[in-house]
Parts: C-alpha cells; sequence; structure tokens
C-alpha cells in the first residue's frame, strides 16, 4: 500500500510499504477514508521529539471503513464505518475502567523507552514517535487498530466522514479541554490557539454552558473562524501591547475564569521572551517554547482553572509562583477520547456539532509532503489538510 | 504475612532436583514491581499456567516449561535450565539455574494485594550471571537489555497479557521500509 512516511527532519515521502496484518486477537484492520494532519505532528517533523525511524508513517487522526477483523472482536464488523481515538485504550485495565483512557496500561509496546522520560508509560498512540509507542499511522491506505471492540465507535447514518474524521483527536481533545474547566454560569473562557483543537474547545465551551468564549491567535483567518463558525471574541495577540492587559478589560479586571492553552511547544510570541525561548530550543536547551502557557497563567483569574492541551517536553521560566499565588488549578491530559466520543457523535448527529469547517485544502495521499508544508507554513489559509487515501484508487494485497 | 506453608519444589511432582548454580555474589541483580488486576491467587496461577512464561519472557528468551519444576532457557546462543525451589501458591515463588548454566541466574515473583480492590502487587526479583562472568559490559551483549529493563518489559508483558489476553506489539509495522513491496 502507499503510505506517507518520516525519513528525517522535515524529509517526509510517500512510499510503497506493507500492507497491515491482524497481529492481535481484538485487532481490526480499517481501510483508511480520510485522515488529517494535527499541529503535534510538526513536533517530530521538525525534529524537536526523539526517537522516530526512518519510514515510520505518520498521522493519527482517521476514520475508515473496517475491512477485517480478529477472533476476539464482538461489538464491530466488516464494513462498518467507523472512527477511532488517537490514542489506544485496552477497556480493561484500573485507568481505562476510570476513563482515563489516553493512561491505558496495556497498549504500549516499548514502555521501556517512555518510562525513564516521564516516570510511567501512558497509552500507545497511531503514527507518533516509539516513544509514544511506534505503532503505524493512519496517513496510509489501511491501519491496524488494536482492542477495535473499546476504540472503534461506529459513525451514525446522517454524520459525514468530514464530520466523523474530527472526532478521533481535534474535537475530544478540545472537547475535553472545556470539560476540565468545571464551566458555571456566567464564565469567561479563553483559548490560545485557533487551530483545529483549539476551535473545538471554543465550541465545547459554549456547548457546556460558557458565557463568553475568547480566541487568541494571530493568523486572521484562524480568527475569522473562530468569530464566525464558533462565535467566539477573538484577540489578535500581534495587534496588542498585551493579551493579560486585554483580557482584564473585557472581564472586569477579573481575567478569563478558565484559560486553556492549546498551542503547544512551538509557540510564537512577541518579545525577548520568545527570542529566549527560540535560541534555547535551538541550542536543544530546552525543547518547548511556552509564551502562550506563560500568558494563560499570568491572564487566568484567582482561583481559576488553567486547562493544558498543547504537547510540551522540558520547558523552564514556568511562572508557577503565578499559579501558586493565585490557586490556580491546573488540569491535563492526552485525550481520553473513548469517553467522549460517543457524546460527541451524538451532537453531530443532532446537528449541534459540525467540526468540517476545519478542512480547508482536500488532498491525495501522494500529496502528502506538500500538504504538510502548507499546513506548518499555514499557506493559503491553511487551518487543516484532509488526505483521501482511496482518491487514487487504493489497492490493498492481504497479509 | 503469607499464611501458605513452603512447599519445596522437589516436593512438587517431576522427579529429582539436580545441583543448582548460584550466581555470584557481585552478580547484576533487579527488582521490580507492578500492580496486576485480580486476586493473588487468580494471578498466581495465570503466572504458573505453562503458556504464560513463554509468551512473556519471548521479548528476550526463548523458553519452554517442560514440567512444572523445570524451564529450558535460550538467550542467542547460550543456554540453561531453571528449577523451582521454593512454591508457596498464591504467595510466592523463586527459582535457580541448574548446574553449568550458560548465564547462572536466580530469580524470586512475589504476590500481595493491593489495597482496595486495585489487584495484585507482583514483585519480581532477577540476578544474573553474565556469560564468562564477566559483568557490566559483557551484560549488553548476550541481552541488550538492564535486568531492570528485562524485569520491567517482562512485567508489563504479564499484566497485559492478564488483563486483556493479549501483549501489545509494534511486530514487522512500522519502519516497514525494509518489507516494502
Amino acid at each position: 500500500m502507499r503510505a506517507l512516511c518520516w525519513n528525517g527532519v522535515n524529509d517526509l515521502r510517500v512510499e510503497s510499504v506493507a500492507d497491515p496484518t491482524i497481529l492481535n486477537p481484538h485487532d481490526v484492520i480499517l481501510k483508511v477514508l480520510l485522515t488529517t494532519t494535527c499541529g503535534s505532528d510538526l513536533h517530530f517533523i521538525d525534529g524537536y521529539l526523539p526517537t522516530m525511524k526512518q519510514g515510520d508513517v505518520i498521522g493519527h487522526e482517521f476514520m475508515g471503513e473496517i475491512v477485517e477483523t480478529g477472533s476476539a472482536v464482538r461489538s464491530v464488523k466488516k464494513g462498518q464505518r467507523v472512527v477511532v481515538p488517537s490514542f489506544i485504550s485496552c477497556g480493561n485495565c484500573w485507568y481505562c475502567r476510570k476513563q482515563l483512557f489516553s493512561l491505558c496500561d496495556n497498549t504500549h509496546p516499548k514502555p521501556e523507552l517512555q518510562e525513564p522520560l516521564l516516570g510511567h508509560a501512558i497509552a500507545g498512540i497511531y503514527g507518533y514517535t516509539h516513544a509514544f509507542g511506534g505503532y503505524a499511522g493512519s496517513h496510509a491506505e489501511y491501519i491496524r487498530v488494536p482492542h477495535a471492540d473499546t476504540d472503534c465507535f461506529v459513525i451514525p447514518e446522517g454524520v459525514t466522514d468530514e464530520q466523523a474524521l474530527f472526532c478521533s483527536d481535534a474535537v475530544p481533545t478540545g472537547y475535553m479541554g472545556a470539560d476540565f474547566c468545571n464551566i458555571q454560569p456566567g464564565d469567561v473562557v479563553a483559548v490560545w490557539g485557533c487551530g483545529g483543537v483549539g476551535l473545538m474547545a471554543q465550541h465545547s465551551a459554549f456547548l457546556l454552558g460558557a458565557e463568553r468564549v475568547i480566541g487568541i491567535d494571530r493568523f486572521p483567518e484562524r480568527l475569522q473562524l473562530a468569530r464566525e463558525q464558533v462565535g467566539s471574541e477573538v484577540v489578535d495577540y500581534s495587534q496588542v501591547d498585551s493579551v493579560v492587559d486585554v483580557l482584564n478589560d473585557m472581564t472586569g479586571g477579573r481575567g478569563p475564569d478558565a484559560c486553556i492553552d492549546a498551542v503547544g511547544m512551538e509557540a510564537h510570541g512577541d518579545g525577548i521572551e520568545y527570542v529566549y525561548d527560540r535560541i534555547k530550543q535551538g541550542l536543544h536547551l530546552h525543547t518547548d517554547r511556552g509564551s502562550a502557557l506563560r500568558e494563560a497563567i499570568t491572564a487566568c483569574r484567582k482561583g481559576g482553572t488553567l486547562s493544558i492541551l498543547g504537547v510540551y517536553g522540558m520547558i523552564d521560566k514556568f511562572p508557577l509562583g503565578s499559579i501558586i499565588n493565585k490557586g490556580i488549578t491546573v488540569r491535563t491530559a492526552q485525550q481520553h477520547g473513548q469517553r467522549y466520543v460517543p457524546k460527541l457523535l451524538e451532537h453531530a448527529a443532532r446537528g449541534e456539532l459540525d467540526p468540517s469547517f476545519l478542512i480547508t485544502h482536500r488532498l491525495s495521499l501522494e500529496e502528502g509532503p506538500r500538504g504538510y508544508e502548507m499546513f506548518k507554513k499555514k499557506e493559503e489559509g491553511c487551518v487543516r489538510v484532509v488526505f483521501v487515501p482511496g482518491s487514487r484508487g487504493a489497492t490493498r494485497q492481504p497479509g | 504475612m503469607s499464611t501458605h506453608a513452603p512447599v519445596l519444589a522437589d516436593n512438587v511432582a517431576a522427579g529429582t532436583s539436580l545441583p543448582t548454580e548460584v550466581p555470584g555474589a557481585d552478580a547484576p541483580s533487579a527488582k521490580r514491581s507492578i500492580t496486576v488486576d485480580g486476586e493473588p491467587g487468580e494471578v498466581f496461577a495465570l503466572w504458573r499456567d505453562e503458556r504464560t512464561l513463554p509468551l512473556i519472557m519471548a521479548h528476550f528468551a526463548d523458553m519452554t516449561v517442560v514440567n512444572e519444576k523445570l524451564t529450558r532457557w535460550r538467550v542467542r546462543s547460550y543456554e540453561w535450565e531453571s528449577e523451582t525451589t521454593e512454591v508457596r501458591v498464591g504467595d510466592y515463588l523463586s527459582w535457580q539455574s541448574l548446574q553449568g548454566a550458560a548465564i547462572p541466574n536466580e530469580g524470586s515473583v512475589a504476590f500481595k494485594v493491593a489495597p482496595a480492590g486495585r489487584g495484585t502487587e507482583v514483585t519480581m526479583h532477577w540476578r544474573f550471571d553474565p556469560p564468562g562472568g564477566v559483568i557490566g559490559a559483557a551484560l549488553a551483549k548476550w541481552s541488550d537489555v538492564a535486568p531492570r529493563e528485562l524485569i520491567y518489559k517482562t512485567l508489563k508483558r504479564f499484566k497485559s497479557l492478564v488483563e486483556t489476553g493479549e501483549i501489545p506489539t509494534i511486530e514487522q509495522q512500522p519502519a516497514a521500509r525494509s518489507d516494502a513491496r
């Protein structure tokens, strides 16, 4: 089959690779119908995350059709159209039973690589680094999905492929970020980042009862989506002296009740602090640029909630004193998608959620490297590139 | 403390006990724990199931369970047999390699109930003499992993097998270029 493979820093190629096969009894094989770029991919494409290997198939946000099932699969079957969260969960362990699905104990094939980094291994993820499991990703014609009974969600009639696609990652991640905020009547929620996850966090904050939502970014087309598609108020951080001052002014001096970071380690920013981060990151003295996160902490009202969705590794100049002195509650996780996807598909079926506006570009898999280039540089107003692996006549050779 | 009385392995069934080989006092060793879903009695029984050890050790050793007492091991070109030295049902078991082992080793696994229904705390201890008795660098040549990692991965594989009926794998499926067609 054809697949988009990592070959080195900023070196993606479409290659012919072996088709996936059933390896464990709870596996299924999916024919990938749609698969999309995610900002967290840029971290290993740009070389900020170690443990990639040449030839790794990338991609972790996808939907497709089941074409083969393992012997122990019970609740899904061949021919069904399903969406799959990006983190792989067994459904049986203590964490899965507590609905902390991305903390699953049983889906990381190489926990010895991750334990030294994190202290404990978490769930495996598709199409990411080997420290995160090394599973082959979704930018391919076919993908192996372990623990299908827990991880495959049948897409209801009336929900399109494009709507269901983002229920794999951007929507449940954003929804979880808003859920962390314990939104009360009258609450104002500020969201740093108006990419796929940030826009979905904003939309979810409204679904969960926020009075007002404020989106922060610098790209006009993204701010426009936040305003027009989600109904957020927006702040262009490149046009103001201080985002914190602006947010205080917008909230009667209180600051937002909850602040969501949907940016992560490759934040842009202004001023000396950004230059400091960029230099240290360039020298590999730390992995992250943290302007958005620092700003969110400073802006958050006393006793408020900071919800972190952006991906970080090591960061310094972290204003812990502000968190302590203002009594801020910090909530964060990789997405517990399996907890939210059924509810999100119901919202989509009822017409309350349509994330398909995130799609700005629709390309064949063969155009993968170009798609990531556009996505990374935000060319042509790019928010999300969706690849359609079947668009050049997929052929599959059974394993 | 367990109330189970110790049962010597040579009472278990499988014939005469052979002389064992104890690794040197300075041999590399490690001890690690993991919490596995289930009561200690169930988890112990699954460890003792003859199908279990070959699966959970497969990441570093090709091993077979000859009988309740004897196991046969191969790591690359190194081979040895080990004998169960003590069994306390639901609680504890230990083993030691037999005389002439290419890699003299001894180990034990203890099973203890975890609080509030969180399962069973399984603690494994293992001590190896690397081939030729050379420690440190030579160790890497036969296993590529330190005992601490080796035990961790073994316990993780056991936990996944008990809790899900399978061991997570990406065998042959990432970095697919070598198998391209």
